[in-house]
């Protein structure tokens, strides 16, 4: 039988092939497809002599088999390449919104997380009652949504008709903590500026529940599903005999055992939540990787944009990685 | 008599697996039909004409008001049907002219062929959705088709793993294995014994995207990524809404998101209900 090492260090082989393809992906799309982006950034009126000043620039007079090589071996390197609006280096304009949304991300997984697990449970132990059937409605309406919509209504209700939360940025002006991790709540917190976390977390609010709930259907339906199949075995029949408590049968025994496969979803999710943060970060102001790539995006900063799709593949098949690892470590079923 | 008809059939429709997501996403879908085809005939006003005041509330004269330029929010709303379906529907048969064909191959024929393309298509069904579709329409800039395309290619390595899965099982089959032994030849196997058993999910997969794609294809117009303006799109018409929201003007952003909603519950009942009746033991729980 392998052993856990043997496995992480196949999963991480097994993962290059996969990144390799992604950036060649990538490539294909943002440099092989648009044509000439010479023009792209310089504008239809651009003169010839410029637009072969920028490709000298950029690098794309030379052929692109040699584009390609040079840019797989920068990102061997750290180098994601410059920003043509700001002319620094393309990877620390990331990194500096990156807390944003992880802060962001993190948030939104955990109001998921608690909502599909509690409502997923309660109804697997209700199964086919109204309780149920209206949470089954529930998971289908919340996948409808469209999260920058559940934003703005949560916006209009809170923000301007209750005045409860404000509807955009991550902060108050000057209330910024001193900067350790670029997480503000858990700066404030290490700082011991209790204004600032409590302003932070008020701004946080409002974005992470939009995520949270659109996300929580998806949780639902996972862990309900896997909730009943548990729920069939003897174990939990062994449990009930002996006369353990519903909840703690329901809660403890089974949950622990309806959640493996939830987490090796989570890989999944991971790619839905980011994609759903653009359009979060967005409706919100917030200043995040997501916000970032729209704006670059209206500058038409290509390289900017790649920088950011690439940092993207990267993120999820780390990600991806760091979640089988997991299953590994919790279910030694999963190595074989 | 009529009354009676009526209620029979809703009887007969009710009944059976999935019958009422598979009613009510009908009904849904029915409605968006009518407003697509009839869009000129239902909206009362131009819909990219100022026809009023600018932040009219909703009225007897404009039951949703009217926008920033005095465009009727109602007349926007119905016309919005057209793009979002126009481009809902172009890109999911897109991409699985592109994905069922090339799972077929792979799965019947496996090999290296087949291992190759099940690690490109799982790469990029990693990758997050959106943000794929982002970076191919600021590529490829505005337009119908230029969005139909970079919805299109983040479902194709959905089209082509399910059909894939499928066909490399199905094809050892006993009766596909018997049509062999009789002399069928591939075209033969492919078309008349795999494609069959293989129809229904497509059809399941078919549905469920309509909705993702709908849902896509707002997100990105909401970027401004979407069809270029004043064509009335309810993803645009949210962002353009948006900006007037701390002033309480409800109604530019309240109805364009709700149609969203709307369509895309209608396709996901639909294809939730299609998905219970034709592929039954997966739902036996």
């Amino acid at each position: 039988m392998p052993s856990l090492r043997s496995y992480v260090l196949t999963r991480f082989i097994l993962m290059i092939p996969m990144i390799l393809i992604l950036l060649t992906f990538v490539f294909i799309i943002l440099r092989v497809l648009p044509g000439d982006p010479a023009s792209a950034i310089l504008g239809p009126k651009a003169s010839p002599e410029q637009k072969a000043e920028i490709r000298e620039k950029l690098g794309l007079d030379k052929p692109i088999i040699f584009q390609y090589f040079s840019y797989l071996g920068g990102l061997l390197k750290g180098d994601f390449g410059r920003s043509m609006l700001t002319r620094r280096p393309v990877l620390d304009e990331i990194l500096e919104r990156f807390p944003a949304t992880l802060e962001l991300t993190i948030f939104s997984l955990l109001i998921a997380f608690i909502l599909g697990l509690f409502l997923g449970v309660e109804s697997s132990r209700r199964l086919g009652s109204s309780f149920d059937e209206a949470f089954r409605f529930y998971a289908v309406v919340v996948y409808a949504l469209p999260v920058f919509w559940l934003g703005m209504m949560f916006q209009l209700l809170f923000g301007v008709k209750l005045g409860f939360f404000p509807v955009s940025g991550r902060i108050s002006p000057l209330m910024e903590p001193e900067h350790i991790t670029g997480l503000y709540l858990l700066d404030s917190l290490l700082t011991m500026n209790l204004a600032s976390f409590l302003n932070s977390l008020k701004h946080l609010f409002l974005p992470s529940l939009t995520l949270g709930i659109v996300l929580s259907g998806v949780f639902l339906r996972l862990v309900r599903g896997n909730m009943v199949e548990v729920l069939r075995l003897d174990f939990i029949r062994a449990a009930r005999a002996r006369g353990i408590s519903e909840r703690r049968v329901l809660y403890r025994h089974a949950l622990k055992n309806a959640l493996i496969p939830v987490i090796t979803m989570l890989g999944l999710e991971f790619a839905l939540l980011l994609g759903g943060a653009v359009l979060t970060e967005t409706t919100f102001s917030w200043p995040g990787v997501g916000t970032f790539l729209i704006m670059r995006i209206r500058y038409r900063d290509f390289a900017a944009v790649q920088g950011v799709i690439v940092f993207y593949a990267l993120l999820v098949a780390l990600v991806s990685v760091i979640v089988d690892m997991i299953c590994a470590f919790i279910d030694p079923r999963v190595r074989y | 008599m009529e009354f009676r008809g009526i209620h029979i059939l809703l009887k007969r429709l009710l009944k059976g697996r999935g019958g009422i997501a598979l009613t009510v996403g009908g009904v849904i879908l029915s409605f968006f039909m009518v407003l697509f085809i009839f869009a000129p005939l239902i909206a009362p006003y131009n819909p990219i004409m100022p026809v009023g005041y600018s932040f009219s509330p909703p009225s007897r004269e404009f039951i949703m008001g009217t926008d920033n330029l005095g465009r009727d929010v109602f007349s926007r709303v119905v016309w919005g049907t057209r793009i979002a379906l126009t481009i809902a529907f172009t890109a999911t048969l897109f991409a699985a002219l592109i994905g069922v064909p090339l799972g077929f191959i792979s799965g019947y024929r496996g090999g290296i062929f087949d291992r190759v393309m099940s690690l490109i298509m799982d790469s990029i069904y990693s990758f997050p959705g959106l943000i794929l579709a982002i970076a191919i329409a600021a590529v490829l800039g505005p337009g119908v088709v230029n969005i139909s395309l970079s919805i299109a290619t983040i479902y194709i390595p959905t089209y082509f793993r399910v059909v894939r899965n499928q066909v490399s099982s199905v094809k050892s089959e006993l009766y596909v294995e018997a049509a062999r032994a009789l002399g069928a030849d591939d075209w033969t196997i492919l078309t008349k014994y795999i494609f069959r058993s293989v129809l229904p999910s497509i059809l399941v997969i078919l549905s469920m995207n309509l909705a993702d794609a709908v849902l896509t294809e707002a997100g990105l117009s909401f970027l401004g990524l979407g069809a270029p303006p004043p064509t009335p799109d309810w993803g645009f018409d949210l962002s353009n809404g948006q900006r007037f929201i701390l002033q309480n003007r409800w109604w530019m952003v309240f109805y364009p998101g709700l149609m969203i909603v709307l369509l895309t519950l209608g396709f996901s009942l639909f294809g939730e209900g299609l998905d219970e009746r034709f592929n039954p033991r997966l739902k036996e729980r």
